[in-house]
């Protein structure tokens, strides 16, 4: 997993999988990052290709977590697979999903 | 009583699996393999990739310690028209609700028998005396489109 600052936005990449495994320590990870400096958090799932319930929950705690520091969250480029699993369980319309690295406005 | 595996379904994988989570991606790409052998297509395996992660964390999570000696056993059988996923676990079991409601967006847990219900035809758990057994059943080619909507009730 990867992790940039990039102006007030915490991106974050890299991620393969996103389960049971992994998800608490992965939120936890994420949360832990976030400061004054960063309220915005980018998730890039354009390299992921597996997520459970776990995973999807971890996304609404960061999603949470965000807008507790009243920053944005996005999910970027997900690959179908997972945009189907994000359609399936309607967090299509929960989450921001850009396809386009540059159309990102955090 | 817990019902044997359909005797159409004559391909079979069978494997043992211990209270890790971490275990389980083992026995997800065992699974992969499996279906990929038996010329399963990526839609297919993807969900019962989904399916069959879920009910194993499903089956470590809720195994009290004492049941922790039993590993949970994970079949997959798979016949020309459907395949049978069985994850069985040596808990007290749970009762499994007629509907798997989806939560609200911003709720963070309950959403894996949602997820099962979704991407299966039929879901059923089979509670017996000393272990469980959750069978789930896939058509391999799926006539319907996954359009959003009412998980789907099980057949009778």
């Amino acid at each position: 997993m990867k992790m940039e600052i990039r102006g007030d936005t915490l991106h974050i990449s890299s991620v393969p999988r996103l389960g049971e495994a992994n998800a608490r320590s992965f939120r936890d990870w994420v949360v832990a990052q976030l400061g004054d400096a960063s309220r915005n958090v980018a998730v890039d799932l354009s390299q992921t290709t597996f997520i459970d319930s776990s995973g999807l929950g971890a996304l609404v705690a960061l999603h949470k977590a965000a807008a507790k520091r009243a920053g944005n969250f996005c999910l970027l480029n997900p690959q179908p697979s997972i945009q189907q699993i994000l359609e399936l369980t309607r967090l299509d319309s929960f989450f921001q999903i850009v396809n386009h690295r540059d159309d990102l406005q955090a | 009583m817990i019902s044997k595996p359909k005797v159409s379904l004559k391909c079979a994988m069978r494997t043992t699996l211990s209270h890790d989570f971490s275990k389980v991606q083992e026995v997800s790409n065992q699974a992969e393999r499996f279906l990929l052998q038996h010329g399963c297509d990526e839609e297919t395996r993807a969900d019962l990739e989904l399916a069959l992660v879920e009910a194993c964390n499903n089956a470590i999570k809720y195994t009290p310690r004492l049941g922790l000696s039993e590993p949970v056993i994970v079949e997959l059988l798979v016949g020309r028209a459907e395949i049978e996923l069985r994850v069985t676990d040596h808990g007290p079991g749970f009762c499994l609700p007629d509907k798997a409601e989806l939560p609200k967006s911003e709720d963070e847990n309950g959403r894996g028998l949602y997820l099962i219900r979704r991407v299966m035809d039929s879901v059923r758990y089979e509670r017996g005396s000393g272990s469980n057994v959750l069978v789930l059943r896939r058509k391999r080619r799926r006539s319907h489109s996954r359009e959003l909507g009412a998980p789907r009730a099980d057949p009778p």
